[in-house]
């Protein structure tokens, strides 16, 4: 043992170590010489190199030292994923036993009891380990700061997880006051290999840039971990068209999941896991032990899966984002990746999954489920080779979830509006919050924010005489506790088949296109649909085993910008073609014969005739929701134009616009996509746009306006709830600049709309279209043609369709 | 707005959800939830307090098209049993407006029955639980047996589905001897067709759907049922 670690391990953790066979990871040593020093710690490692335990171990080597047992709250652990808390509980015990440290260490999640949520309050265990959502609740009770006295270290798990959304806001905002209450708190983040851990370190925002050390394992030549073995399926000569099935390569998966112990088989929707697990099913000759994993399965289920697999007793699942994060399973020796990666960090992260020991290489197989798809595989495999990620951590943090925050404050102990400041903007993504938008979100915290002064009698936060405010009435507090939290979900429904059996969970809009008779997939089921009562989904088992509903939504991740334009830079590199599958190289070879490869940044254009309409392709490669947010804003420039505009379609690389009037030159183009104009359309279309409404209802939520519809609370018969989209009309209507609607355009551009990516794709390509009219549809045309008809159009003029519905009636009538 | 028959009377259904009767000229309107942002403010839920602006001023517009002699309010025209006292009193004021110079009836509704009585304030027109003119009665909630009907209570809303493109709103049930209006008010929410108790009155009723300024015949094909 080195003489580093002497000096920094005490010797019953030398000796523990050594018990074990192990030497501790300069990582591990770096991280408890650093937080001696600095208030903030980010340890930048991969999985399997005792990253956990690294954040564990100054706070275990501080109570071995302490001469008296402590009686009182010294960790915090937060973590992502209530399973996650739990197996690290599970982890902990091993040194915690061993070496007698004679520590209490808990957990505490939504599914704790509420005895023992007590207990832990009256009686607190030395570590507890919890999400942030339970330490958002915990920090509403009068008590808090006093229950967190004591503490002396905050270690926060997988924070690449968390920083880059709402629930990475709470935390941050929590976190916060925890140290706001308690200034000489240590924080300890673990995360795994981000682009910029600067940006993770301006999340964390310690009080001043020198009080944080960043350590990153991946520069420490002990732990470089063997390059990933990362190939391409090959089953190409059958590759599709266009879909995201990867049916066809069923057969060389199933030959896959017998040469290996465990697979994960990773899709990227809930549809794609249960149309997966079924074709597997079907070829299962040697009946080996085959999962599902989705977020829509019944919880019990799920865990109890979970466990099962940690136990080695599945040769495979099948698993969707829901298995991106948690619990470590030794004995995964593959990870097949169905679908495109989306994202090279994500990518990373799953292929991660297998064989998570440090010195064994993770072994991938990647299956593209056509062509565009297969660019995007080897593109994403380049970037893993050069180590060029695309997880970035530059965020605003979401206002609505400081409107929540606040109330939550006011609920554990009055405050002036100053502290309140200073305690949001000490927060990493609030850190640059200018005060009078600070000033709009109290209001509005307090009593709703409006123009017209009209509810101050039903204020939530009182002013007390000396400027502090508080909650106003216990019911406002219980009924934010009842509301914590930034995921809201659309109404689920339960599915029961038959009399009993309940599967799990599916989102009211699914449910609202079935017709009954209709059969999809659930749970590697095939069920028909009965008839939906109250809160539950009646279903019966259906023969067949073709679904008539080929998908429920759920799951559908964006393509990330970096990859994107890695996709872009393999396809101009004609020198590489060579390494593309046949099919793939020759639909290249077509589309640089017949229209055109298009080059940097350049925004390739083509214009056609196509049964009867006129077809214009634009290949902005930016993502499947800002394609769509194009699509509306194009139809209706054109609409104004004249051009009568049909409908479009949208893939993650094109968009598909079809009209009766053709866009004919280079000029007409650039005017539907110069960036200045589509930010004019983008205002007016986007307020009466349906994303913005559905974003409003999450906005909504967040910020305390409306309440969630929790589980279990069955609708009665009478309607008493409302609907957010009327408060939305009404709003936007009285008072279009309050600041939860400003709140749910910044949502709505960074979200479902997308607007920003657009945004900066089409400034990029300005000046610098290729424009091609053609007498018939191009190559790179395929793909996304093949989608017309696959989903539902959008665009064109409703009233027109009314219009038709009319006409049909009085054609039934016989009145023509 | 869209024109019908019923029980030999003529109609016309409203984008507003209201209904007109050109022959007695008479406006009908239901379930128009006066102070129901208020009772969801005074639980927490601070709504935006434009609701009874937004109704109102629907009201005002639908008056002044038609300049009808006779306003029936088929009750639920407020929330609460306290509404009348605690609305703002500019929307008090621009009832009593509204109500000059017409025949004015508010039907009792089950969140307003005591209203009316519990009140301090001097309410313009007349208070009844129900009418009956040209054979036809109108109610809040229906009536058990079989005669021509008009009622509300019940905030029909439909989903439609049209050459694949969805859409949804508030919406007119009709059959041979009901003809269900939707809620009037900004914030009344609604059930969806056919959850219960719609389809115990209605068998295959026709469907008037209000989409923002236009009111359409749905055929029965293009209503999503579940």
């Amino acid at each position: 043992m080195s003489t580093l670690s002497t000096a920094l391990l005490p010797e019953k953790f030398e000796q523990w170590f050594e018990s074990r066979g192990w030497a501790p990871y300069p990582h591990q040593l770096d991280v408890i010489e650093a937080s001696r020093a600095v208030d903030t710690v980010l340890l930048i490692a991969p999985t399997g190199g005792g990253k956990t335990l690294s954040g564990f171990l100054p706070g275990l080597i501080d109570a071995a030292e302490a001469s008296v047992p402590s009686s009182k709250l010294r960790m915090l652990y937060l973590s992502p994923l209530k399973a996650l808390a739990t197996d690290i509980h599970r982890n902990l015990q091993v040194p915690l036993l061993e070496m007698k440290l004679g520590l209490r260490c808990e957990v505490r999640t939504g599914d704790t009891n509420s005895y023992q949520r007590k207990k832990q309050m009256t009686d607190p265990p030395d570590m507890l380990l919890t999400t942030p959502e339970s330490l958002a609740l915990i920090h509403s009770y009068a008590d808090a700061d006093n229950y967190f006295k004591h503490l002396d270290y905050v270690i926060l798990d997988e924070l690449h997880a968390l920083a880059d959304n709402k629930r990475g806001d709470l935390l941050a905002l929590n976190l916060a006051r925890l140290r706001q209450a308690n200034p000489e708190l240590k924080v300890i983040a673990l995360s795994a290999t981000v682009a910029e851990p600067n940006e993770l370190a301006g999340y964390l925002n310690a009080q001043s840039p020198e009080q944080i050390t960043v350590i990153n394992a991946y520069q420490q030549q002990s732990i470089t971990k063997a390059a990933p073995d990362i190939t391409l399926l090959e089953a190409a000569d059958r590759l599709p068209w266009s879909g995201h099935s990867g049916r066809y390569a069923i057969p060389e998966i199933m030959q896959l999941i017998r040469q290996h112990q465990t697979s994960i088989v990773f899709v990227n929707t809930r549809a794609q896991a249960e149309l997966t697990y079924q074709a597997l099913g079907e070829l299962n000759e040697d009946d080996l032990s085959i999962a599902l994993h989705h977020g829509s399965l019944d919880r019990e289920h799920r865990l109890e899966l979970e466990q099962d697999l940690a136990n080695g007793e599945y040769r495979a699942v099948v698993a969707t984002s829901s298995l991106d994060l948690g619990i470590d399973w030794g004995s995964v020796d593959l990870v097949v990746q169905i679908g495109p990666p989306k994202g090279v960090a994500r990518l990373m992260q799953r292929i991660g999954r297998s064989n998570h020991q440090l010195d064994k290489a993770s072994k991938a197989v990647l299956v593209p489920t056509n062509r565009m798809e297969t660019i995007e595989a080897l593109a994403a495999i380049d970037a893993i080779a050069a180590n060029d990620l695309d997880n970035h951590y530059r965020r605003t943090g979401s206002l609505d979830v400081l409107i929540q925050h606040l109330v939550g404050r006011c609920c554990s102990r009055p405050a002036t509006p100053d502290e309140l400041f200073a305690e949001a903007t000490a927060a990493g993504p609030f850190a640059c919050l200018p005060r009078e938008q600070f000033d709009r979100v109290l209001n509005f915290a307090a009593t709703g924010g409006y123009a017209l002064k009209a509810y101050e009698q039903f204020r939530k936060l009182k002013t007390l005489p000396d400027g502090r405010l508080q909650v106003s009435t216990q019911r406002i507090a219980r009924n934010y506790r009842m509301n914590i939290g930034t995921i809201v979900g659309y109404t689920h429904l339960k599915i029961r088949m038959g009399k009993r059996t309940h599967l799990g969970e599916v989102e009211e809009r699914f449910i609202q296109g079935l017709q009954p008779g209709d059969t999809f997939l659930f749970s590697g089921r095939l069920l028909e649909f009965k008839s939906v009562r109250e809160m539950t989904v009646l279903t019966e088992p259906a023969k067949g085993d073709t679904p008539k509903i080929p998908a429920f939504a759920g799951g559908r991740l964006p393509l990330s910008g970096p990859l994107a334009r890695k996709v872009r830079e393999r396809i101009a590199d004609r020198s590489r073609w060579q390494d593309f599958p046949e099919p793939v190289r020759e639909w290249l070879e077509w589309q640089d014969k017949r229209s055109h490869i298009p080059q940097g940044q350049q925004l390739l254009i083509e214009s056609f005739p196509r049964q009867d309409m006129q077809f214009l392709l634009v290949h902005p490669f930016a993502g499947k929701a800002a394609h769509h947010t194009l699509g509306m804003l194009m139809t209706q420039r054109m609409e104004k134009s004249g051009l009568q505009p049909m409908g479009f379609v949208t893939t993650d690389y094109s968009l598909a616009v079809w009209s009766l009037q053709p866009v004919s030159d280079a000029e007409q183009a650039a005017q539907l996509l110069d960036p200045e104009i589509i930010q004019q359309e983008l205002e007016s279309w986007l307020d009466q746009s349906f994303w913005m409404k559905r974003t409003f209802r999450e906005t909504a939520v967040v910020a305390g306006l409306i309440d969630r519809q929790l589980p279990g609370k069955r609708k009665s018969g009478r309607q008493v709830t409302f609907s957010s989209d009327l408060i939305y009309d009404v709003l936007h209507q009285y008072e279009p600049d309050h600041v939860l609607l400003e709140a749910t355009r910044a949502e709505a551009a960074r979200g479902m709309v997308n607007s920003d990516r657009l945004q900066e794709v089409l400034r990029e390509a300005q000046g610098n279209h290729q424009f091609v009219r053609l007498e018939r549809i191009s190559p790179f045309a395929i793909p996304v043609i093949l989608e017309v008809g696959k989903e539902s159009i959008d665009g064109g003029g409703v009233a027109a369709l009314l219009e038709l519905e009319s006409s049909q009636l009085v054609k039934e009538a016989g009145m023509e | 707005m869209l024109e019908f028959r019923f029980a030999d009377q003529q109609f016309f259904a409203l984008p507003s959800g209201g209904l007109w009767l050109p022959e007695s000229k008479t406006l009908v309107v239901a379930d128009l939830h006066l102070g129901k942002g208020q009772s969801f403010a005074r639980q927490g839920n601070l709504l935006p307090p434009y609701d009874d602006r937004a109704t109102l001023l629907q009201l005002t517009s639908d008056i002044g098209q038609y300049q009808p002699e006779r306003v029936w309010l088929l009750g639920d025209s407020f929330h609460r049993s306290d509404s009348p006292e605690t609305v703002e009193e500019d929307v008090w004021e621009q009832i009593q407006q509204l109500a000059s110079g017409r025949e004015w009836v508010w039907l009792t509704g089950n969140h307003d029955a005591k209203s009316f009585e519990a009140s301090s304030k001097s309410f313009p027109g007349k208070v009844r639980p129900e009418l009956e003119e040209s054979r036809i009665r109108y109610t809040h909630e229906p009536l058990p047996h079989e005669s021509p009907n008009v009622f509300g209570h019940y905030h029909p809303k439909v989903r439609v589905q049209l050459r694949g493109r969805r859409l949804s709103g508030k919406c007119f049930l009709l059959s041979a001897q009901r003809l269900l209006c939707p809620a009037y008010g900004a914030y009344a929410g609604g059930l969806w067709w056919p959850e219960e108790p719609l389809n115990d009155y209605f068998e295959m009723p026709r469907f008037f759907l209000c989409h923002k300024h236009q009111v359409t015949e749905i055929r029965e094909q293009s209503v999503i049922r579940a």
